[in-house]
Parts: structure tokens; sequence; C-alpha cells
């Protein structure tokens, strides 16, 4: 009983040392004052008008969304024809490797592949387009996206495609009526994650953007170092309730997933 | 009406019913195993065939072959006359009950009834009353806006027959349909396919690998071993002559002698068991068997009467009387180790547990198989 309240303590403790940083720069965002200050003095919504109505902030923002959907898009269609790919092959060695390099850009440090892909970039004239930055967050998305497909995947009974065809299915009509309804929670979650990871991705973004284009995280990078302006902390605010949004998406798929097995029982 | 009903069941398709199936020499290997071995079938429409024989020889495979899902490496399949080898299975239009039912979980018992008949293009007006008329049929009426995990696995297995059956398919497969079920529901369910194969008049092969249930639904049976079709009878014959003695051992319960055949006159023989005596028994039609081949004699239970006077006959001693309700079966145990059995409607024998008898049997109910083989 006592073990579990000091236990119950300090996770309170932990999430508050998680969440406080978040809620803070929140209720700056609310401040009058024009710099970002603690205790905020009075409140208005200016900054979040200001972030909403500011053609550069428009552009940054409008920007960096097209980038991620795009980005997302991209990610969950290769995850999912790389996760049936994989399924196919029967060498187990060949399999882990395919999968280690699919998985590999989550372990290269950030500078690293943030510097790689500048060179790169730079060299055949990406740098700061719409197609680089869809590139560049595509291979890093991609993993997230894999991992949640390619664990549905396993869990997803084959035979239910076989009776599909056996009723008359063509392969095209068993993928839409079958395989696609049955994992797209799982698809459906990979592209939100691949969605947050470019949407959030800034070491890389820092890099390949140029003065014309430029992602939010980069727009407010460079803001801090002109003036520390309350509209970072209605920005910061704004983007951490649409994550908020977006994981209870995820949760509420997760909860469907749980409750429509793709398994049958036994 | 139901002539139309065919009709819009896509034309394209293999829609055939009311036509033979034939399986010719089909053969199939994975890797180097032999998993279908030069099986011919012939099942006649509105027939019921059972595929019966052990795990692992071969039954599941032929099915697929059948259904289109596994290629054969050699042989053709004809539906009535038509060659049906290279016709993709959601051509074929065969329904199939897979042993876990494979409903999709993402769908109500009606929408998985509903599938074929939407695969097939059909409307969703046309769709309804077809559905709603499957449903009736499997007194699943209520349970139609169900998920597959709302339902029981009788119910489940229901829709999943239904949904086998709603679009009048030309054969139906079934791969051990009722393998999860308990042994009651079971029952419940057999009645009710042979009633509905009835009804509509339909052809179906049934995977099993348990013979009574092989037995009490088949118009046929073909029992498989080893990837080799070792006979293909109905259930009578295969009861009362079977062809080899793997058919004789794994249809009902046999008593085997084994011995050395010494002598043959026209269709009966004479073998000298390995104990010495010289037995009498029919030998298997269309086979010959070289004189000092080691072969066996097997004896039904039901023809072995025991006789407590011990005598020049196969002895032993009685080792235990099962009542099992309307038989009576007592094992013997011969003094080689050997069990055997007899089993008599009543009371039969008055001899007790331990008391030394003699089997005895008439000569017209022994057969005599080569020991060896699987054919
Ligand atoms: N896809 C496959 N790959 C390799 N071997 C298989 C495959 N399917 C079946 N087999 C083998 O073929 C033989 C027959 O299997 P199966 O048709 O499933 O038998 P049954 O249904 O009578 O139990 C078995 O030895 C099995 O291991
Ligand atoms: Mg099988």
């Amino acid at each position: 009983m006592k073990v579990s309240r000091l236990v119950q303590c300090i996770a309170w403790a932990v999430l508050a040392f998680l969440v406080l940083p978040s809620l803070l720069i929140a209720f700056m965002s609310f401040g009058t004052d024009p710099y970002l200050r603690f205790p905020p003095r009075g409140f208005t919504f200016d900054w979040y008008r200001l972030y909403f109505s500011d053609a550069d902030w428009q552009s940054a923002t409008l920007f960096s969304l097209k980038i991620a959907i795009v980005a997302a898009v991209i990610a969950a269609a290769i995850s999912l024809s790389t996760a049936f790919g994989l399924e196919r092959v029967s060498n187990p060695r060949l399999k882990e490797s395919l999968r280690l390099v699919l998985l590999s850009p989550t372990v290269v440090p950030g500078i690293v592949s943030a510097l790689a892909f500048y060179k790169l970039f730079s060299a055949v004239g990406l740098t700061g387009t719409f197609l680089g930055f869809v590139v560049a967050h595509t291979i890093l998305a991609t993993p997230f996206a894999y991992l949640c497909i390619s664990s549905q995947l396993h869990a997803y009974d084959r035979t239910l495609e076989t009776a599909a065809r056996g009723l008359g299915a063509t392969r095209l009509q068993t993928f839409i009526h079958v395989t696609l309804p049955l994992l797209s929670p799982s698809i459906v979650i990979g592209a939100i994650f691949s969605f947050l990871v470019s949407f959030d991705e800034a070491v890389v973004s820092f890099f390949i953007s140029d003065t014309q284009g430029k992602t939010l995280p980069r727009k407010m990078f460079e803001d801090i170092d002109f003036s520390v302006s309350p509209v970072l902390a209605a920005v910061a605010t704004t983007i951490t309730v649409g994550t908020i949004l977006l994981l209870a998406v995820i949760t509420i798929l997760q909860n469907r997933m749980k409750r429509i097995p793709s398994q049958q029982k036994e | 009406m139901r002539e139309q009903q065919l009709r819009l069941a896509d034309d394209r398709t293999a829609r055939v019913a009311g036509r033979e199936m034939r399986v010719e020499a089909v053969s199939k290997k994975f890797g180097q195993a032999v998993a279908v071995d030069d099986v011919t079938l012939g099942i006649s429409a509105g027939e019921f065939v059972s595929l019966l024989g052990p795990s692992g020889s071969g039954k599941s495979t032929l099915l697929m072959i059948i259904a289109g899902f596994e290629q054969p490496d050699s042989g053709e399949l004809f539906l009535g006359g038509e060659r049906l080898t290279d016709i993709p299975p959601h051509r074929r239009n065969f329904g199939h009950v897979f042993q876990k039912y494979a409903l999709f979980p993402h769908m109500t018992a009606a929408e998985n009834i509903a599938f074929p008949l939407k695969m097939r293009g059909i409307e969703k007006a046309k769709r309804g009353p077809m559905v709603a008329n499957a449903l009736e049929r499997m007194r699943l009426s209520a349970l139609g806006e169900r998920l597959p995990h709302q339902l029981s696995g009788g119910q489940q297995q229901r829709v999943a027959l239904a949904r086998a059956i709603v679009f009048q398919p030309a054969l139906l497969l079934m791969d051990e349909p009722l393998g999860a079920l308990d042994k009651k529901l079971r029952e419940e369910m057999q009645i009710e396919i042979k009633q509905i194969q009835r009804e509509l008049g339909i052809t179906v092969v049934f995977v099993t690998h348990d013979q009574d249930e092989a037995l009490s639904l088949s118009d046929r049976v073909a029992v498989i071993n080893q990837g080799g079709l070792s006979q293909f009878a109905t259930p009578r014959e295969l009861y009362d002559r079977p062809s080899s003695r793997f058919v004789a051992d794994f249809v009902g319960d046999n008593n085997f002698f084994p011995g050395q055949l010494i002598a043959t006159a026209g269709r009966k023989g004479q073998v000298k068991l390995d104990g010495g005596k010289v037995l009498a028994g029919q030998l298997p039609e269309g086979k010959s068997i070289a004189l000092g081949a080691k072969v066996e004699i097997a004896v039904r239970p039901e023809a072995v009467s025991l006789n407590s006077k011990p005598d020049s006959r196969v002895s032993g001693t009685l080792i235990d009387v099962q009542f099992t309700g309307g038989t009576t079966t007592r094992i013997v145990r011969h003094a080689s180790g050997a069990i055997y059995l007899s089993r008599a409607l009543s009371a039969g024998s008055h001899a007790a547990q331990g008391d030394a008898v003699s089997l005895q049997w008439d000569e017209t109910s022994a057969f005599i198989y080569p020991a060896d083989g699987r054919a």
C-alpha cells in the first residue's frame, strides 16, 4: 500500500517533469508582454492571431504540412509493400538483412544523415525544395511506419486471402476488400507516426533548408535568433495540441484493432 | 428464378453445376516429398465424396489442387468435360469451408455471406434476399448483423457454410470443417451439412481424418494413404471389402493374423500363420499374390466369436470385456502378445475375464492381404 503510493508519487512527479515545460510554454503564449516571460502577465490571443495571419509563418507551416503529408503517404505505401515483400523472402538471413537496411535510418545519428543529405542535395540542387524534403523525410519516417504495419501483418491470418480468392475475388478485389481493411488501422497509425516524424524533424531540415524553402522547425529556430517573441510559444503550443490530437486518434485505432481481432478465434 | 440467378452469377466463371468432376492422374511434390501421388477420381454430380486418410497423407493438398490454390505437377482436372487445370481459383466457382472458418473479421455475418455475391457483380438489391435466404436456412436470421467474433464456434461454422453455398457453387469443398467443434455440435453439423447437400443437390468434396464422419456422411469415400488413392468406394464396400491391408486397418477395427500364403484355389487362399496353424481366407479381387509371400489375414471383430473351450484355432486369454452401449467388445491377448477383438450385439459369449478362449469365424469373412506396401 505504502509502496504503491510512493510509486504513484514518483510517477506523477516524472509525468510533471515531462509535461511541465510544455505547460509553461503554453502559459507564456497567452502573456501580453512582447517577449517570453515567466510568469506571464495579462491574457491575450494576439500571438495566436499573429501566427495565423503572418505570411512567413503561414508559408512555413503549410510547407511543413505538405511535406509531412506526402512523406507520410509515401512512407506508408513503401512500408506496406515492403512488409508484404519481406514476408515472402524465405531465406531468414536475407530477410533480416533487408529489414535492418530498412530500419537503419533510426540508428544513424541525425547529424550524420543531415550532413549526408546536405552534401548530396547541394550537389543535385535539391536543397530547399519540396522534393528534397519529401525524399529526406520519407527515408527518416519509413522505419516507423514499417514497424507498425509489419507487426500487424505478422498477426494477420493470410488464409483470409485464400478464402476471398476461393469465394470469387480477384487478387485486386481481395486486396481492396480484405487485406486493406484489415490492415488499415496499422497503415493509418504508421502514416500518422510518419507525419509526426516529418513535421517534427529539425536537424536534417536545418541543413537542407534555404531562404526560400524552410520548414516550421527551421523557421522557429531562425526566429529565436532575432527575438524571443511569445509567437514562438503560440506556435509550439499549437503543434503540441495537434500532436496530442493525433496521438488520441492512434489510441482509438489501437483499441479498434484489439476489438476486431484480425485473427480467427480458435 | 434459380436459372436467372445462375446466369447473373457471372457468365465468365466455370458455372457448370450438375457436372462430373474428374481428377486425372494428378501428382504434386513439395521439394522431394510426394504430397499427392497419381490420383485419379471421378466425382459424379450431386455426390458427397470424402477424402479420408491419416494426417499428412495429402488430403488437403489434393483439395487445394481441386480448388486451384495449388497447381499439380502433372495431371489434369475436368469439370463436365471442360478442362479446369489452368482456371484460377476465383473463376472456378467452387464453395469453400475452411477448417478455421476463415470468416472476414471486419464484416458482419450477413456481409460475409454477401461477399461472394458481391464479387460476382450481383447488384445490392438482388443480394439482399439471397443473403436473407441463406441466413434463414442456417437458422442465423437473428445474427446477421453480428461480427464473427461475437458468434459461437457453431454459429461461425454455419455462417461459413452459408457463405460457401449462397452463390450455388458447382462444387463445395470442405477441409475438416468440423475439426474445431465439440462432439455434440459436430454431430449436429454433420446432419445439417448432409441435409443441405441433399436439398441443394450440390456436389461435395469433404476432407476428414475421422472415419466415422466419412462413412456416415458420404456416398463414396476416397481413402488416401501417403498421397496415393488406396480405395474409392461406398462406405459399405469400404467396410465389407477393403482392397488393402491399409484400408482394412484404417477403416473400422480389424484383427490381423500374419503368415505366409501357401496355397490358392480360385478366390480362396490358405495361409500358414506364424504359429504354424493353417487358415483359409478370401484373396483380394484383381490382385494376385505370389505363393510364399508374406500376408495377413484380416477378420472384423463382429465376425469373431469366442469359444470358451480352447481348440486348434487361434486362442488366447480373455483380458477384458467392454460394454459400449449397443455392443460388447471382448479383448483377447494371444500368447505372442497380440491383441484381438471380438464384438457382439448381445452379451455374446459367457467366457469370463481370465478364461482361455479360442477365436472362431467364418472363412468368408477372413480376407488375405499382402503384408507390406501401402496400396
Ligand atoms: N506448402 C507446403 N510446402 C511443403 N510441404 C507441404 C506443403 N503443404 C503440405 N506439405 C506436405 O505435404 C504432405 C501432405 O500434406 P497435407 O496435404 O496437408 O496432408 P493432410 O491434409 O492429409 O494432413 C505433408 O507431408 C506436408 O508436410
Ligand atoms: Mg489437412
